[in-house]
């Protein structure tokens, strides 16, 4: 009895949900139906266990971004994943960027221009999970089987549309310099912005550029805003480039200013 | 009470690992440290001088560490330049309160069943030696020179990942390190970002 048990459960339980690595992951997308040639909206979904948090695309001192290796019908496309706006960690000494809770990350999926019948979206997720303690790693298949020949949008598009629009947004109104002397980067922003710079959290996009042990603190100049950071130690001679993500402090307004020497 | 042996057990424990102050920085005189390994051997770099020396920073319960031990990657490194008269030390820093910190019977136990080729297992309770190196992550390796110098600081290879298959197209940068050092070349590479689960000090 208990052996059937314990497998109607595993017959029940949805494929496209799988559980390890301190947390849950899901491949949702807008629609359940589409046609040929339709790009769409869809997203990964993590949930971190409490207590644990996953990577964002600069994962910083320690840590992984998390990362799908897709498995498409022939014509398909994944555009990259478009990661939201983290959060900082710090453990032990160590500074990271991530994410606790649930978090989606969004992407286009795009059909070739002729399908037909059933198609399987799947792909191999692999991320990092940590805690105050300790790491672990998961691994999971996800899977999503969509029809073809209508286009139909499904319960998830709701989310997924809410989630591709809190991702950080390029502001070209608001610009970013970089001067550099040895170890000390000064960053200036000026132009209009619309958060509180003061007020709000600024992310390196760009790995190995500022020291993520770091927080940046603007002061208000003639000019706009200027803030000083350390050189990452494993930046090398000089930064070339800088993208940086600002986050309101309500959390509700992210933007991504880059620079290029 | 306090016997004289508990005493001596006591001081022989807060001496067993003693540091000189030098930051660890590439091209410098590496951090001189002496502790006692698992087994209960003496071990000081100061007295390692004539040989090429590996630190190796391990955890066994980081995705990271199980990937290059895992696949045997770690274990064929030590075994390969031990023989060359490499010494391999193979470090675990964290409190007992980290989770990570092994005993030198557990440490012991741990890396017999791994098949490490390890010349030394230091447990660095206190995190003295990491702290001293700023061992970031497990794995972090470094690479002393036969005349003591800090010659790579960094990551086992370029593939930050957990997974095994990504071992084979990745560049590791170890073993670049001791096989130009072994024929008395400069290193190339000798600093790259470490990656991995952080130290639990």
């Amino acid at each position: 009895m208990h052996k059937w048990f314990l497998f109607v459960c595993l017959m029940i339980h949805p494929l496209q949900s799988e559980e390890n690595g301190r947390a849950s992951v899901e491949l949702i997308i807008s629609h359940t139906s589409i046609v040929a040639g339709q790009s769409i909206p869809a997203a990964i979904r993590m949930v971190y266990e409490k207590g644990w948090h996953g990577y964002w695309i600069n994962p910083g001192e320690s840590g992984m971004r998390t990362e799908v290796e897709w498995q498409l019908p022939a014509g398909w496309t994944a555009g990259p994943l478009q990661f939201p706006a983290p959060k900082r960690f710090v453990t032990g000494e160590l500074a990271s960027y991530g994410y606790e809770g649930e978090v989606l990350i969004p992407f286009v999926l795009k059909a070739p221009a002729a399908i037909e019948g059933s198609q399987a979206i799947k792909g191999a997720v692999s991320w990092l999970s940590c805690n105050e303690k300790s790491c672990v790693s998961g691994e999971a298949t996800v899977q999503v089987e969509l029809a073809t020949g209508k286009a139909v949008p499904g319960p998830q598009a709701a989310a997924i549309t809410a989630a591709m629009a809190k991702l950080p947004i390029v502001d070209k109104a608001l610009q970013l310099q970089v001067m550099q002397a040895g170890d000390v980067v000064t960053l200036t922003l000026t132009g209009a912005a619309p958060l509180d710079l003061q007020e709000a959290e600024f992310f390196p996009v760009t790995e190995q550029a500022l020291d993520p042990r770091e927080v940046l603190v603007w002061k208000k100049t003639a000019a706009g805003y200027e803030a000083r950071a350390k050189k990452n130690e494993y930046a090398g001679k000089e930064l070339t480039q800088l993208s940086l993500v600002i986050v309101s402090k309500d959390s509700q307004h992210a933007l991504l200013v880059e620079w290029k020497k | 009470m306090i016997t004289a042996k508990n005493m001596f057990a006591a001081m022989v424990s807060a001496i067993s690992i003693s540091i000189t102050a030098h930051a660890a920085e590439v091209g410098k005189a590496a951090p001189d440290f002496s502790a006692k390994d698992a087994k209960g051997a003496e071990v000081s770099l100061a007295a390692l001088k004539g040989k090429v020396v590996v630190l190796e920073w391990v955890n066994h319960g980081c995705p990271f560490v199980v990937k290059h031990y895992g696949s045997n990657n770690m274990q064929k490194l030590q075994e390969t330049y031990t023989g060359k008269g490499v010494v391999w030390i193979t470090i675990n820093s964290g409190s007992k309160a980290s989770g990570s910190f092994t005993d030198d019977e557990k440490f012991l136990k741990i890396s017999a069943e791994k098949g490490s080729k390890s010349s030394h297992l230091v447990a660095d309770e206190s995190g003295t030696i990491g702290k001293a190196y700023s061992a970031k992550t497990t794995p972090h390796m470094f690479v002393i020179n036969k005349e003591g110098v800090l010659v790579y600081n960094g990551a086992i290879d370029s593939k930050k990942t957990t997974k095994a298959e990504d071992i084979e197209g990745a560049e590791n940068y170890v073993a670049k390190a001791l096989d130009a050092v072994l024929e008395g070349k400069p290193v190339a590479i000798p600093m790259t970002e470490p990656y991995g689960c952080g130290v639990k000090y």
